[in-house]
């Protein structure tokens, strides 16, 4: 008996090695990843380095191919047409989430993408315009919000589309106040409207104004964030402050429902390695996003995802715009 | 450093021959890359990036907007021959130059086209060593309501594209911002006139209805016509004359007008070259002696678009090297290119590192010098195309068309919306309305309706403040009396008659 | 007649529009609480008002010319050439047909089924040029500048695709 249970013990054991030697994934042509913004841009940014870190990995061409349009919706509709082989994948972040929920995909975005591994997590700053500033005087963020609520609907803030990411984090960082905003189609026309002093506050990634802040155009006034960050040790974090708002635009890559899992753990390995590559790392300085955690796995991205999509929906539904609810009971 | 050390340093970079090299092998490319319909000029830019990867960051702008100003000026070249522009900053120029090539004089129209667009390139790229704070600073200025007024003072044209036929061309125009309406609203993203589709939810791209309505509806017009089998007659011959001196000096002011109008929209957050050469086109066609004769095939029309076109490229830097903010998507991608090479951009580049400047402002001069050469070789190898027989022409265009809007942006979407903008052109021009028009309204509308949305939020619903701006104002009411003049003349002409 | 009957129905396609279509998702709480924003469906609505007082003049401005013209009937809308119906189908039949036939075979189609359209009577000819032509531009915007050219999601031509990819894949390495 023993001798007979030892032996299906080994045969176990071998069956075990045999289906994990099966389960080795091997990539045999080029890889796609598709990338729902535009060629310049900040999620287009981060992801061609990591493509090119790839390459050599996984032994194939890593291809980045922007499909642009209706705030990522276009991106998605064009990964969920191709097939599930492995060979597609896509950049995506909070946004994509805020397009299922207000019913602009044609699927339901959370049942049919997976989240494979976080690239990056950027933090949200609020910043201020130095010329609107010395115009209406006030210095800090607690200034501004006393301003605020003295003069209601006269401080103007810029953020891109307002059912976006920048609206909900604004909304929390903001709650309660009368203020005036306006969404901006890019980064940089809303940048050039800051330094221009037509607009006084905006809300945005840390990633695009460095070199703004260093010359003094653009004033930090509050990072959303739990704390304080490096670069900025003078500027005040909401959590500080106890606003309840940390939400930073985090970008990772999905994979389309009934991608082959070996494809996927592949990849998740190729990019864990990719992560500790200093050219990476010296990247993560340069774009300001060593200031969280950016690399994670399938399980805690997944988690993360999680969360940001409950609060998302709460934000959308208070705004009276929510489709679908995933929360419903 | 003084503007003469700014431009000695400037020419040194370029005095490498390694990197002259480099320089012209990105003309060569890029006037090709132009050329090829469904190709812009970011997707130029972004298919030279490779190439940066192994060079110091200023040899690699200096090869980037080289690749970028033959890019703009390649797309000329198809938007001549063959009606397909091949950048959408070349669409006005299909409507004088296409005629003049169906006239046999192709060679003509293809001259003054690289002709202008050398002269825009320089008179910007001079401006841009010279005047970048000054510019910059202007640039800043302009609030949300100032630019609306330049978009409004663009679609104020309408009324004079054909004044035989005010009330057709004003509704196609209208219809243009219409269609500019279809999908996510600019402000909030809500859904608008998508009839629920998801497909249109991205909106109306501009590149597809272009394709559509200029090049196929073409090839359809050209069917219809052809009744008999003439299936081995050649396309009327290409005559590669070039334009005259004297013709050059005729459009002198025209020529200067352009590259500073054109130079100023560059630099404008949110326009570029393609509203540059719009906006130019449309106010030659005001100020010209003979409005009438624009769109039969003129070379003062095709100058206008070039011109302008290729002074906005010295426009988009200016924002890019004194700000870090780029002026259009090409210039995003210069962006990102210097950003991976650890360039910190800002305001401070300039103060730090000038030779940025210098060296963006010498490839610029030597690239619209060296274009006009290399892009006369590249035309000449294209305008071969047109001698084959139409029965094989006709459906490679049909074929290029399709192509050109799937490449865009990997959309079959956009594919189905250019087929359809192909039979729409036919019912434009049966109705006799004008397909330019519509297409002006299409691609101002976006910009048009964003900015006074913007400017009204800003100047909390106060419509009079919004223009009590000098910048504003002044250009609302020129633009007004633009607008409603050809209306009261041809009402007192009536009266008259 | 033609231009008539056009104009009659986009009068009415836009009405529809204005009544159903110009807003098709509610505005978020924040903009309809907000005072000072302009809502979304101002811009279109005034463009379509604008749209329907000019295309009514149109409408009557055409009428009245006509008035006395005796070939202003129904039947001059039949003189359409079937040659101009027939490129029509074949161009919107081509948008449609791309997807699920891919680059390949659409473009072969195309460039052969319009050749003949067009008058081309040397078949065998065409049928070679057709092939070299989707060859060439196959390698300009696939190879060269590496275009996604659609796949097709027949899997047979799908599978011919990737076919094709690979070997353009181990020449490209073979000389790199």
């Amino acid at each position: 008996m023993k001798k007979f249970l030892c032996a299906l013990l080994a045969l176990c054991l071998v069956g075990c090695f045999a289906s994990f030697a099966s389960a080795e994934w091997k990539f045999e042509r080029k890889i796609s990843i598709v990338c729902p913004w535009g060629v310049g841009g900040g999620a287009d940014s981060t992801i061609r380095p990591m493509a090119t870190l790839l390459k050599p990995i996984l032994g194939q061409e890593v291809e980045v191919v922007n499909v642009t349009g209706g705030n990522g919706v276009t991106a998605v509709e064009y990964v969920y047409k191709q097939p599930a082989d492995g060979y597609t994948f896509m950049l995506g972040t909070q946004s994509l989430f805020m397009q299922d929920i207000q019913g602009t995909t044609s699927m339901n975005f959370k049942e049919e993408f997976i989240p494979v591994a976080r690239l990056v997590h950027a933090i949200n700053v609020i910043t201020a315009s130095k010329k609107a500033m010395d115009r209406k005087g006030y210095k800090s963020f607690s200034e501004m919000r006393d301003y605020v609520t003295k003069n209601p609907f006269e401080v103007s803030v810029g953020m891109l589309t307002s059912t976006g990411l920048d609206g909900a984090s604004l909304k929390q960082a903001l709650e309660g106040l009368d203020i005036l905003d306006v969404s901006y189609p890019s980064g940089s026309e809303m940048n050039s409207a800051l330094v221009g002093g037509h607009i006084d506050i905006m809300v945005t990634g840390t990633d695009e104004i460095e070199g703004l802040i260093a010359a003094g155009d653009v004033v930090p006034l509050l990072t959303l964030a739990e704390n304080r960050m490096k670069r900025y040790p003078n500027v005040e974090c909401s959590v500080e402050l106890g606003i309840n708002s940390v939400l930073g635009p985090a970008r990772g890559i999905f994979a389309k429902k009934g991608t082959p899992q070996e494809a996927i753990d592949a990849l998740v390995a190729a990019i864990e390695q990719a992560a500790k590559d200093p050219q990476w790392q010296a990247f993560l300085v340069q774009g300001c996003y060593d200031e969280r955690p950016g690399f994670a796995g399938p399980a805690e991205y997944a988690a993360d995802c999680e969360n940001d999509y409950k609060l998302l929906t709460d934000y959308l539904k208070a705004e009276g715009v929510m489709k679908k609810d995933y929360y419903a009971k | 450093m003084t503007t003469w050390e700014l431009f000695t340093n400037g020419f040194s970079v370029l005095l490498d021959p390694y990197t002259f090299m480099m320089v012209v092998f990105a003309i060569v490319v890029g006037t090709i890359f132009g050329a090829l319909p469904g190709v812009s000029a970011t997707m130029a830019v972004a298919l030279g990036l490779p190439f940066t990867y192994s060079m110091a960051p200023i040899p690699a702008i200096v090869f980037l907007v080289a690749v970028y100003c033959s890019s703009i000026t390649g797309g000329s070249i198809t938007a001549i021959l063959f009606k397909i522009p091949g950048v959408p900053s070349s669409a006005p120029t299909t409507f004088d130059g296409y005629p003049m090539a169906q006239r046999g004089e192709a060679g003509k129209a293809l001259g003054i086209a690289l002709g202008s667009s050398a002269i825009g390139g320089l008179v910007s790229a001079l401006a841009m060593l010279t005047l970048s704070p000054q510019l910059t600073q202007a640039a800043l200025s302009f609030s949300p309501s100032d630019l609306f007024a330049v978009t409004f003072m663009g679609l104020s044209i309408l009324t004079c594209l054909d004044s035989k036929n005010i009330l057709r061309t004003l509704i196609s125009g209208l219809l243009g911002l219409l269609l500019a309406c279809v999908g996510q609203d600019p402000m909030y993203a809500v859904q608008r006139l998508t009839f629920g589709s998801s497909e249109l939810i991205a909106g109306l791209e501009m590149i597809p209805v272009l394709i559509g309505i200029f090049a196929v509806s073409e090839v359809l017009k050209q069917t219809k016509k052809r009744d008999k089998l003439t299936s081995d007659e050649s396309n009327a011959s290409v005559n590669t004359k070039m334009p005259s001196f004297k013709e050059w000096w005729g459009i002198k002011w025209l020529l200067a007008r352009c590259s500073v109008i054109g130079t100023i929209i560059g630099i404008l957050p949110g326009a570029g070259a393609t509203i540059a050469s719009f906006l130019c086109y449309s106010t030659e066609t005001k100020l010209s002696k003979h409005p009438e004769k624009f769109g039969t095939g003129i070379i003062d029309g095709v100058a206008a678009s070039e011109t302008a076109n290729n002074a906005a490229t010295g426009g988009a830097m200016v924002p890019l090297l004194s700000l870090g903010i780029p002026g259009g998507n090409a210039a995003a991608v210069m962006m990102s290119a210097l950003v991976l090479k650890g360039v910190q951009l800002g305001p401070l580049l300039l103060v730090n590192q000038p030779q940025y400047l210098s060296a963006t402002f010498a490839s610029m001069v030597v690239t619209n010098i060296l274009m006009v050469v290399v892009a006369i070789g590249i035309a000449k190898v294209f305008a071969q195309i047109l001698a084959v027989p139409y029965s094989y022409l006709g459906p490679i265009i049909i074929m290029l068309a399709i192509i050109g809007s799937y490449a865009t942006n990997m959309s079959i979407a956009d594919v189905k919306i250019m087929a359809i903008a192909g039979v729409i052109g036919l019912v434009i021009s049966a109705c006799h309305f004008n397909s330019a028009a519509l297409i002006l309204g299409l691609v101002l509308g976006v910009i048009c309706e964003g900015n006074f949305s913007r400017a009204y939020t800003i100047s909390r619903a106060n419509v009079i403040a919004m223009f009590s701006r000098p910048v504003a104002g002044t250009l609302m009411v020129i633009s007004i009396v633009l607008l409603l003049w050809p209306i009261v003349s041809s009402l007192f002409k009536k009266k008259e008659a | 007649m033609f231009e008539l009957i056009c104009n009659i129905l986009l009068w009415l396609g836009l009405l529809y529009a204005y009544c159903f279509n110009v807003l098709e998702a509610p505005i978020p709480d924040r903009t309809a609480r907000n005072p000072y924003t302009l809502k979304p469906d101002v811009w279109p609505k005034v463009i379509i008002v604008l749209l329907l007082v000019c295309i009514a003049i149109n409408i009557i401005n055409i009428i009245r010319k006509n008035k006395n013209n005796p070939d202003f009937k129904l039947d001059a809308l039949l003189s359409i050439r079937a040659r101009l119906v027939i490129g029509i189908a074949l161009v919107l039949a081509a948008s449609f047909v791309l997807e699920p036939l891919g680059y390949m075979v659409t473009c072969v189609l195309v460039l052969f089924l319009y050749g003949l359209l067009l008058g081309q009577t040397h078949v065998f000819r065409l049928a070679v040029f057709s092939v070299l032509v989707t060859l060439v531009l196959y390698v300009v915007f696939s190879v060269l500048l590496s275009v996604n050219l659609p796949r097709g999601t027949i899997p047979e031509l799908r599978n011919f695709s990737l076919y094709v990819e690979s070997i353009v894949a181990s020449v490209k390495s073979a000389i790199m």
